[in-house]
């Protein structure tokens, strides 16, 4: 209720134009463009304002979180992370890799390419191959836009004024924008993502370690640990683990998945991941 | 009294009169560019993308993003045909037909904008020619065989700049080289048994091949003015400068006379060779195109071009002294050289004009459709204008077509190209004084994919 009253308030907001709004440098001969030129136009646009957005989110968990500051690890991390998004991310996306100094065992995807993983996390990786598999999850989070679509702002003609809102933005836009970045920070850290979102990106993740060449049933693995760490808990926000693994088991299953296929890279994880 | 037997020979010779080289007296032979071949080649005021590199560099200028383009011929098929030619020997006429089929790739372009400069290469085939033709007539006491073999294909490769002054009004200059590459191969052959007795009494060979080699640069000038809102005017003005040309041409033949004591019997050989500078006519074009909304867009260009003269690879008549011409009366080989002599080497070319239109509309953001209508007039002389024995007079006019698929970062477009064309095929005689003009056709068709 509470966001759809956030929608109305936005586009209430920019259909009454302010002194303030942001008036654009005109391409010459703006009529020549087309009608296909639309789509890029559109497109850029509300990837420049998903990035925006993405960056507002990214900013409340540095709030919560401390930035991790160590040079080996985190060239290790962006230099994996940015392997698979260059072939499974977003083209148009610049990502960034960021390790959160948290016990909590997570990871975020922020949208517009803020991928955050913590400390906890990490320590109970197990190889490369399961770090991986955590990237590539985010990654897949954020390819789907499973945040902007969770607060329901992908839909066409309410995306195109929220988006937009963000350009000629005034004062009071700026405030409903901080809601909306405060509601996706509560879904992200505390509530998580529809579990069919979860699911989705669980499998994108098993296609994207099988193509890569990592071994798939390592991230099935990472999970179990999850499980078996009893004090801390795989995090509130994802949905029920064991379901999870139940469901990935069926699809490697399905898909004749060796478990011996695919490499885990121990050493490499070891040498560069210590915390 | 004429010599029937070497009437005979000759006659069968000329039966199908031998256009040397390729189409040179029609200008808009060749469409390319996806969204440009779409709307007939009206694109002089439109321009802005990697086509209007070459079709007007000003309008680069304002090209939405750089690109890179190409576009082919998934299939180009080519016919030419002429009517009510005499038979050899026969006072029945017949028809004759060329055909040519090929696959061409056309047209690749690269732009680059650079704040108000926007630079480009590209690379097109503004003409080809393509005919080939075998024809065996047997009709039990003589039998001719021809078979004629044509590919004459025009190169342009070169890049262009474009600056934009202001935000109504740019220029662009582009210099494009220029490289014609033809080649042609002609066997004749014929037998002829005057008794029916069933042993043959005369039998004529004949092989022809010639080259012809063209290196030159193509200048071209645009200019684009958009005085109001959704309107543009665009001008070129362009010329093509042969620097260099080579035109060869070997002809062999073999005769043998059985049965008369007068009659010919021997051989020839010749080559010839020609550097001397084809000339191209200026082209001046205008064109203006209207963008009422985002998913429509109207356009219309005229283009002027200058009248010259050219000179004729090979001269007519082909290339053999002996040949007595068609339809003529001459006595003696002599006789024959002389007339042959006497043949204008040269085609004046007449200014002349073509027309075209264009329409492009969107279907919605990722579909659109473009029309085009153009004319493709010839500036050959009309009949009694030239001397020059024999050329083609014929106005085309072509109807054009493409539907186009966008995604954010391409354009896919396929379409069809329709030309059509009636006149004559004038033949000017010296022996005596006359021209006869043949009903004459051309057509062609060209399905042809574009990705942008």
């Amino acid at each position: 209720m509470s966001k759809t009253l956030l929608i109305f308030f936005f586009v209430f907001s920019i259909s009454v134009k302010t002194d303030a709004e942001v008036v654009k440098p005109q391409k010459k001969q703006n009529f020549r463009i087309r009608l296909n030129n639309s789509i890029t136009e559109n497109d850029t646009k509300l990837l420049e304002n998903e990035i925006v957005f993405g960056r507002g989110i990214a900013s409340k968990l540095l709030g919560k979180y401390e930035l991790l500051k160590d040079k080996k690890i985190n060239n290790y991390i962006g230099k994996i992370g940015t392997g698979i998004a260059a072939q499974f991310g977003r083209k148009q996306v610049k990502y960034f890799f960021g390790i959160l100094v948290s016990e909590e065992i997570n990871a975020f995807a922020a949208s517009g390419g803020y991928i955050f993983i913590t400390t906890g996390t990490l320590k109970i990786l197990e190889n490369e191959a399961q770090l991986a598999g955590v990237l590539a999850h985010e990654i897949s989070h954020d390819k789907r836009k499973h945040i902007v679509e969770n607060l329901n702002l992908n839909d066409i003609s309410s995306e195109q004024n929220i988006y937009s809102a963000f350009n000629i933005l005034g004062g009071a836009v700026r405030t409903a924008l901080e809601k909306l970045n405060l509601i996706a920070f509560q879904i992200l850290t505390e509530q998580g993502l529809p579990e069919n979102d979860e699911y989705e990106a669980d499998i994108d993740t098993i296609q994207t370690l099988q193509k890569i060449g990592y071994n798939p049933h390592s991230y099935v693995k990472f999970l179990n640990n999850t499980l078996l760490i009893s004090k801390r808990k795989f995090s509130s926000t994802h949905p029920s683990t064991e379901l999870r693994i139940q469901k990935l088991n069926e699809f490697l299953v399905s898909k004749k998945i060796s478990k011996d296929k695919g490499k885990l890279n121990t050493d490499r994880f070891g040498f560069y991941v210590e915390i | 009294m004429l010599k029937y037997n070497l009437l005979i020979i000759l006659k069968i010779l000329i039966f199908l009169p031998q256009v040397v080289f390729g189409d040179d007296t029609h200008y808009k032979d060749m469409l390319f560019g996806g969204r440009a071949a779409g709307m007939g080649g009206t694109y002089i005021a439109i321009s802005d993308d990697a086509a209007g590199c070459f079709y007007n560099p000003a309008g680069t200028v304002y090209a939405y993003e750089d690109s890179i383009s190409g576009s082919g011929n998934a299939f180009f098929s080519q016919k030419y045909n002429i009517e009510d030619i005499p038979k050899p020997l026969s006072e029945e006429t017949g028809s004759y037909e060329r055909v040519g089929e090929s696959f061409l790739a056309n047209f690749f372009g690269i732009l680059r904008k650079h704040d108000d400069f926007t630079y480009c290469f590209v690379y097109l085939i503004p003409e080809t020619n393509s005919e080939h033709q075998f024809l065996s007539i047997n009709e039990n006491v003589w039998q001719y065989e021809l078979d004629w073999n044509l590919e004459d294909t025009s190169y342009l490769a070169g890049p262009s700049l474009a600056y934009s002054f202001s935000d109504s009004i740019s220029w662009g200059l582009g210099l494009f080289y220029h490289y014609r590459s033809g080649r042609f191969n002609n066997t004749e052959h014929t037998n002829y048994d005057f008794d029916s007795d069933g042993i043959q009494d005369t039998s004529a060979n004949f092989f022809h091949r010639g080259e012809i080699k063209e290196h030159g640069f193509l200048y071209k000038l645009g200019l684009q003015w958009n005085p109001v809102d959704e309107i543009v005017f665009g001008f070129v003005f362009d010329q093509t400068v042969i620097q260099n040309s080579l035109y060869t041409k070997v002809s062999s033949g073999t005769a043998y006379n059985w049965i008369y004591s007068d009659g010919y019997s021997g051989g020839y050989q010749l080559a010839l060779e020609n550097k001397s500078h084809r000339s191209v006519p200026i082209h001046y074009g205008f064109g203006a195109a209207y963008y009422p909304t985002p998913s429509t867009m109207y356009a219309f260009d005229i283009d002027y071009y200058s009248s010259t003269s050219t000179n004729i690879p090979f001269g007519f008549p082909n290339n053999n002294y002996t040949v007595i011409l068609p339809f003529s009366q001459v006595e003696s080989a002599e006789t024959a050289e002389v007339i042959n002599n006497s043949f204008s080497q040269t085609l004046r070319l007449s200014e002349t004009y073509n027309y075209s239109l264009g329409l492009e509309t969107y279907i919605n953001a990722e579909n659109s459709l473009s029309f085009g209508f153009f004319s493709n007039n010839t500036s050959a002389p009309d009949a009694g204008e030239s001397t020059a024995y024999y050329y083609d007079h014929i106005d085309m006019i072509g109807l054009s077509g493409a539907y186009s698929s966008h995604t954010p970062n391409s354009t896919f477009t396929t379409g069809l190209v329709l030309t059509k064309g009636e006149g004559n095929l004038i033949v000017n005689h010296f022996l005596p004084r006359k021209i006869n003009k043949f009903p004459l056709s051309r057509s062609s068709w060209a399905l042809f994919i574009a990705v942008n």
